[in-house]
């Protein structure tokens, strides 16, 4: 990480966390999806489509002010299922974890499928199938979605800030 | 044995071998004009909130013929959910008043979500697009009571595959079993590409150019929706009609199934062809659904 921000020039943050290994391009739906927005009340550094020796290019976000709980996160995991969250306390790692996808996800995405009763009432709930690919079925219409359909989909910001 | 006892049934996801000959078994000892006591004191709600003829009739019908009596809603207008309450809200009520649900509901997952909220069995009678599971079970008991076997043998489906729930529960039921199954439908209607992968994993699939008729054992005809199609002309391209003369490509022991109504696809000049088996299909349905009853709820 150090060498990282040496060659990109970012300053250190003092508390916060910063989100790794995002997939090229998608930090901005990512933030998006956890419902960043102008009111925010923390500071975001972005960095899209920089050079990664694992996965050729790769997106990152760093955050300070405010930390997003791991069942915030959960949503994210379906966009970048190999992304990993540091957190940040005294300008120094304290904590480390791999986004993991759970093996239902419950009221985090919406259906795709506009004939799912889940779009009418109730919550919706996806059993995970297969994480890596990723893999999820829509419990209520049996729909299966693949991880571009996913990203498609995640539209809906988690939280308003105020 | 006793696999179903206070279960819901919503589809044929997942269902084992062994609970599917419980149910079909049952069902051929079943005299569909006997009248017994099994479900003496027993309440079914039968919630069809689309339209239905065959599935609501014969699932009252069995349900009265083992001597259970019969709560009804066969339209949605008649009922709360008129004025904006939730399916969630309804079966609140209607599983405080009944034994057993039986719901047809417009919306995909509708089932899953009355079996849910109810703590009472519910039986899928079709959700949207998605599944039919009881009417895969009188599909399985009726080949089965005609050629003895389900392993084997070989089906053709044809129609709307897509929207199909009648198609799309029957496969995954005879994925259990060693079958070879066929589809052939206008390319807008094709067989959803992930069912499809599923259905490979277990048995073989064949996706057919042409509807050749002449090698299954068992044509599932499927009716087409003229609106499903923006293009009138297309429409008419892909409709098709079995008559006399398709009859002729059939294999003389092969039949001809439909979950019907039909609404043109099978000609009546077929109907008195002793491989017409749609008739016998349909009323098999209240020996079946009179043992899935009694399975589910004396087990």
């Amino acid at each position: 990480m150090e060498e990282e921000n040496e060659k990109m020039k970012i300053k250190n943050i003092e508390r916060g966390m910063v989100m790794d290994h995002l997939p090229a391009g998608s930090a901005l739906k990512i933030l998006s999806t956890l419902g960043v927005d102008a009111t925010f009340p923390g500071t975001l550094s972005v960095l899209m489509n920089v050079p990664s020796s694992r996965y050729g290019l790769k997106d990152l976000v760093k955050i300070e002010g405010r930390e997003f709980t791991r069942k915030e996160l959960e949503k994210t995991a379906l966009i970048a299922p190999y992304a990993s969250i540091n957190l940040i306390r005294d300008y120094k790692v304290v904590d480390k974890y791999r986004l993991s996808i759970p093996d239902e996800i419950t009221g985090v995405i919406s259906c795709p499928n506009t004939r799912c009763i889940t779009n009418f009432e109730g919550t919706s709930k996806f059993a995970v199938e297969s994480k890596q690919p990723l893999k999820i079925r829509c419990v209520y219409c049996e729909t299966e979605y693949r991880e571009k359909d996913i990203a498609e989909t995640v539209s809906r910001p988690l939280t308003k800030w105020i | 044995m006793g696999y179903w006892k206070n279960k819901d049934i919503l589809s044929m996801r997942g269902v084992p071998r062994e609970a599917i000959d419980e149910v079909i078994d049952e069902a051929a000892r079943m005299d569909a004009r006997a009248n017994s006591r099994v479900l003496e004191g027993k309440l079914i709600a039968t919630l069809f909130f689309e339209a239905s003829t065959r599935t609501r009739l014969s699932f009252q019908t069995a349900c009265r013929r083992l001597g259970g009596k019969v709560l009804s809603v066969s339209d949605s207008k008649s009922t709360s959910m008129e004025k904006g309450e939730t399916l969630h809200d309804t079966i609140k009520l209607v599983a405080a008043c009944a034994d057993a649900i039986v719901i047809r509901h417009p919306k995909e997952g509708s089932a899953r979500l009355a079996a849910e909220t109810a703590d009472i069995p519910v039986i899928n009678a079709g959700d949207g697009a998605n599944q039919h599971p009881t009417q895969a079970l009188l599909d399985l008991f009726t080949v089965k009571q005609r050629f003895g076997k389900i392993d084997g043998l070989s089906f053709l489906f044809i129609g709307d595959l897509k929207y199909g729930r009648t198609v799309h529960s029957l496969c995954q039921a005879l994925s259990n079993y060693d079958v070879e199954l066929c589809f052939y439908s206008p390319p807008a209607l094709r067989m959803p590409i992930a069912l499809l992968g599923e259905l490979r994993e277990k048995t073989r699939v064949r996706e057919l150019d042409t509807m050749d008729l002449s090698a299954a054992d068992v044509v599932y005809a499927t009716r087409i929706q003229r609106e499903r199609f923006a293009d009138p002309a297309e429409y008419a391209k892909y409709s098709y009609e079995i008559n006399a003369e398709s009859l002729k490509r059939m294999k003389p022991d092969a039949v001809l199934m439909h979950p019907f109504p039909r609404v043109g696809e099978i000609n009546t000049d077929v109907d008195k062809d002793a491989r017409a088996l749609y008739f016998v299909q349909e009323a098999n349905g209240v020996p079946v659904r009179m043992a899935l009853l009694k399975q589910i709820l004396i087990g």
